[in-house]
């Protein structure tokens, strides 16, 4: 019999003897039964409260325990979260910083660009010089002209040498004449003098290469304007087609066309062809034809045999 | 084809082990819900209160919480006899000084229980125990007879008898120590 019959009331016959012999050699539970017949009452009610209580409070204990952990490893991971975030992100002293850096250009780089402007000037100058130099010679004498060439290009070629070295003005370089080591050494206002010169001389020498194609122009009107014919045609067929196209036989192909506004072969109409192969070969050599010498709308008819 | 599968029942050790190493209150709690009865029981007799057991159940049990971790524990239900009657003790000598004398708990571990079923069985310790239980007053052994041989409850012995309880148990224990007495002293060494 289990204990909780007896304190049920169920203390009669052997069961109830066998838990109260048991009792004998068990003072734990001789001292419950004990307790059980000195205070009657509902033990048992009392009994499942206890037990729901205690079954409760200890997992309610592990629980709240758990809870309590999670709670720690949440909170740690939110604080280590937004650290991380204001570690990594820049701080506004640093945007501004970068932003100002962006906005302002820094010493170095005002020193690149007055520099690169500076240098611009300088190769302008140079350049003008030379222009000058060159119309000066071109006039005087076209063997002097190609030494100066000679000694310009190389000059030409190291011009991210010549930028260096224009950050250090005293500096000249070796290869410049002493005409462009005082250039060079001038103030940015005399440079910018000389750029204004150089544009002027850039433009006077456009006008001069301007006149110079209109002399071209007049040289090719002079001579005799080409002609592009039906003859003209054949030969330029001849030359571009395919041979033997319907196998061994002759390829024959009437086809008649018009011509565009631009004078180009356009709205073939084959008429009579050997082989599908000779018809094809026609209309791709039509295609890219010359432009034609004869009047545009014009249509033009003709046998092409090969 | 339906198969149940039921959690095994662990043993008292198994839930303390458990208890120890994880200090997960859940198996120190089903731990003393098996005990609780007894618990109960126990504190209801040195209170005889119902309240105030009630109130010692669930403050032992606090100790507990403590005393597993820092107690080397191998029979857990009289570690928590001595445990809990200490308790009680405590409790009412703070009220009632010098009433009580405290447990020793490896005295109650190591200490076996006697019983008269545990005699001697031979021949010549059944002789001696005849002879003794003649010997005996007529009410303890009345309640002697009806208890340990015709195996009836103290219930039924009230019922055939028309001593109260506390009589029968009484007879009971002191018919037994007289036994005891008497067999010691005819049995030959």
């Amino acid at each position: 019999m289990a204990l909780l019959d007896y304190i049920k009331g169920k203390r009669y016959g052997k069961e109830a003897n066998r838990l109260e012999r048991e009792s004998m050699e068990d003072a734990f539970l001789q001292e419950a039964l004990d307790g059980y017949d000195t205070v009657l009452s509902n033990h048992l009610h009392s009994i499942e409260r206890l037990e729901k209580t205690i079954t409760f409070q200890s997992t309610y204990k592990s629980k709240r325990k758990t809870l309590f952990y999670y709670s720690i490893a949440a909170s740690i991971t939110i604080v280590l979260g937004i650290s991380s975030y204001f570690f990594f992100k820049p701080s506004e002293g640093v945007l501004l910083g970068q932003q100002q850096e962006m906005a302002i250009p820094t010493n170095a780089e005002k020193i690149k660009q007055t520099t690169a402007a500076d240098t611009k000037a300088v190769d302008n100058n140079l350049r003008t010089n030379k222009l000058l130099d060159v119309k000066q010679e071109t006039q005087q004498d076209k063997q002097k002209l190609s030494l100066v060439k000679e000694k310009i290009t190389p000059e030409k070629k190291t011009v991210s040498e010549t930028i260096k070295k224009a950050q250090q003005p005293t500096v000249a370089p070796e290869t410049a004449s002493v005409e462009t080591q005082k250039n060079l050494a001038v103030s940015s206002k005399r440079l910018a003098e000389m750029a204004v010169l150089g544009k002027e001389v850039e433009k006077a020498k456009a006008s001069t290469l301007a006149s110079s194609a209109d002399q071209n122009e007049t040289t090719q009107a002079a001579e005799p304007k080409r002609e592009f014919g039906k003859k003209q045609f054949k030969a330029f067929f001849m030359s571009k087609v395919k041979k033997q196209v319907c196998g061994t036989g002759k390829a024959s192909v009437e086809v008649s066309f018009t011509l565009n506004g631009n004078q180009y072969p356009s709205s073939f109409r084959i008429k009579k062809f050997s082989c599908e192969e000779a018809k094809n070969e026609v209309i791709r050599i039509l295609s890219y034809s010359p432009r034609w010498t004869l009047d545009a709308g014009e249509q033009v008819r003709m046998r092409l045999d090969w | 084809m339906n198969s149940t599968f039921k959690k095994p029942v662990k043993t008292d050790q198994e839930l303390l082990n458990a208890y120890v190493s994880t200090t997960n209150q859940e198996f120190l709690g089903q731990l003393y819900v098996r005990y609780i009865p007894l618990v109960y029981g126990l504190c209801l007799k040195y209170f005889q209160q119902q309240q105030s057991a009630e109130d010692a159940v669930m403050e032992i049990y606090e100790e507990l919480t403590d005393k597993c971790l820092k107690h080397e524990i191998n029979n857990f239900k009289s570690w928590l006899y001595s445990v809990s009657k200490n308790y009680c003790l405590q409790r009412i000598r703070s009220s009632k000084p010098k009433l009580f004398e405290e447990l020793n708990e490896q005295v109650v571990e190591v200490e076996p229980f006697l019983h008269l079923i545990d005699a001697p069985t031979d021949k010549e310790k059944e002789r001696v125990l005849k002879t003794c239980m003649v010997n005996l007053p007529k009410e303890q052994l009345k309640c002697i007879t009806g208890f340990f041989f015709e195996q009836y409850s103290y219930a039924d012995i009230v019922l055939m008898t028309g001593y109260t309880l506390n009589k029968v148990k009484s007879y009971i224990q002191n018919g037994k120590r007289n036994l005891k007495s008497c067999m010691i002293k005819n049995l030959p060494r």
